[in-house]
């Protein structure tokens, strides 16, 4: 290693940095934000398909349910149906939360170390959290969007389902927009600390009831 | 309090955090132009709560922190805020290099962030990358390379500003032999010339062996050890002197509670 003087574009100290104002940084934070979208890594591109797989699946009974909200009241049994439809899609859509909300927090600490404001940090490093639930909730919107017509002709005129499908035909547009919002809050809700202590407490319990209810008993 | 410096580019003066005093108590240290210090303190002695309340991180409860002769305490806090992203370059233990950039957009930045244009910012940074040894890994993402060239990676980012202060919190924690004795000297030879002072915050004496002088620090309290050669004359410590310095046994400053 070179021990000798210092590099050739050395300054006096405390000179050499511009003052740096929001219009300064605002460009590079976009390019940043930018760049921490693609899944570059196999570990993203896992979280991609998982929060994305989970946000498609959600949104069919999510839009189902706002687009029957916003047209006429939901019968209980129809909204019993659609929670009972979605809660499959809820543990895989906590577990990768949670994931996606710990890679966004070791994003915003490194922003934090090269002196980016935490608030400024916090909303750049949140692109990758906003990018994956939006991007598998348009899909899920899409597939139910095209696919109501069919369903609705498909079930039994007396299925729970059949009435908010059949019936919700003027508020698609509003259960359309709605339902990546609310999924993408959901996300944010389910990566945050508290969601996080909670997913793991939840894992450790349900994990030791498991190893309970397998040991082997006594001869 | 520490060794009196005839012209401290750093001077911190009894710093307290928090209001209790339960992590600093009255800690302080002077560190001049072309010096370069180490902080030497056992895990809890509060050395990480003495760098982040030097770099802004934390807001101590009382003390007086002078910068350049300028009062950094009773400045508001965003023009603090400007002082220390312009003025102080800071390695802390846990340093993160964004994956998704090259090492060279990592070292950049900073300076980015200040305004420059990309090209002339990765430019610039690539003048650290040689002096760190690790230009090889300028075009390569970070997040497939080792512990050591990421902290090197780091140490250049938190130099590419031209700082006036480094503080640096374990800067050898990950390398090993000879790539901890060249970083050191690096280190130190960056504070003559630039002019940079050079603060090292660790809990190990080889590693505080490897600069001019050792405050250590106890309780949330710091002592002056007696002053070592200026950084011109001597360079790194002889192996010798460096096991010599190892077996010093610590002297607390303050009462132990």
């Amino acid at each position: 290693m070179s021990t000798g003087k210092g590099p050739a574009t050395a300054t006096k100290p405390g000179a050499a940095a511009p003052a740096s104002t929001p219009e300064h940084r605002l460009p590079v934070l976009a390019w940043l934000a930018w760049r921490f979208l693609p899944p570059l890594y196999r570990d993203d591109l896992r979280t991609l398909l998982r929060v994305g797989g989970a946000c498609a699946y959600l949104a069919m009974p999510l839009t189902v349910a706002l687009a029957a909200l916003g047209a006429r009241e939901l019968p209980g049994v129809t909204a019993v149906s659609l929670l009972c439809l979605s809660v499959p899609g809820l543990p895989p859509l906590w577990r990768n939360a949670i994931r996606l909300g710990d890679r966004r927090r070791g994003t915003a600490l490194a922003l934090r170390q090269v002196r980016v404001g935490r608030r400024t940090a916090a909303l750049t490093s949140l692109s990758r959290q906003v990018a994956y639930p939006l991007a598998g909730s348009l899909v899920g919107v899409a597939l139910i969007l095209l696919l109501h017509g069919l369903l609705g002709s498909i079930l039994p005129g007396t299925a729970p389902l059949a009435v908010a499908i059949k019936d919700s035909a003027g508020s698609w547009t509003f259960a359309a927009i709605l339902t990546p919002i609310v999924l993408m809050a959901l996300t944010g809700l389910l990566s945050g600390e508290w969601a996080r202590a909670t997913g793991y407490w939840l894992g450790r319990t349900l994990s030791r009831v498991g190893r309970r209810a397998v040991r082997p008993q006594p001869q | 309090m520490s060794l009196p410096s005839d012209n401290p580019v750093l001077n911190a003066v009894g710093l307290t955090y928090p209001a209790d005093g339960s992590v600093l108590r009255g800690a302080g240290l002077a560190v001049g132009e072309r010096e370069a210090v180490a902080v030497l303190g056992e895990p809890g002695s509060g050395k990480s709560a003495l760098m982040g309340a030097l770099c802004g991180l934390i807001q101590p409860a009382s003390g007086t922190l002078w910068a350049n002769g300028r009062p950094l305490h009773a400045l508001e806090p965003e023009a603090r805020l400007e002082v220390f992203r312009r003025q102080f370059g800071v390695l802390p233990q846990d340093c993160r290099i964004l994956p998704e950039l090259t090492v060279a957009e990592n070292v950049a930045l900073p300076l980015r962030l200040t305004g420059m244009r990309a090209g002339e910012a990765v430019e610039r940074s690539r003048i650290w990358l040689e002096r760190f040894e690790i230009e090889r890994y300028a075009p390569v993402r970070a997040a497939t390379l080792t512990a050591p060239v990421l902290r090197r990676a780091a140490l250049a980012r938190a130099l590419v500003n031209d700082p006036i202060v480094l503080l640096a919190d374990e800067p050898l924690a990950d390398l090993t032999g000879q790539t901890a004795e060249a970083t050191a000297r690096i280190l130190r030879s960056i504070a003559v010339s630039h002019g940079t002072a050079v603060v090292v915050f660790t809990r190990d004496p080889m590693t505080a062996a490897y600069f001019n002088r050792t405050i250590r620090l106890a309780n949330g309290r710091t002592n002056v050890q007696p002053a070592g050669p200026r950084p011109a004359a001597v360079p790194v410590l002889s192996a010798a002197e460096t096991t010599r310095a190892a077996s010093t046994p610590a002297t607390p400053a303050g009462p132990v509670r």
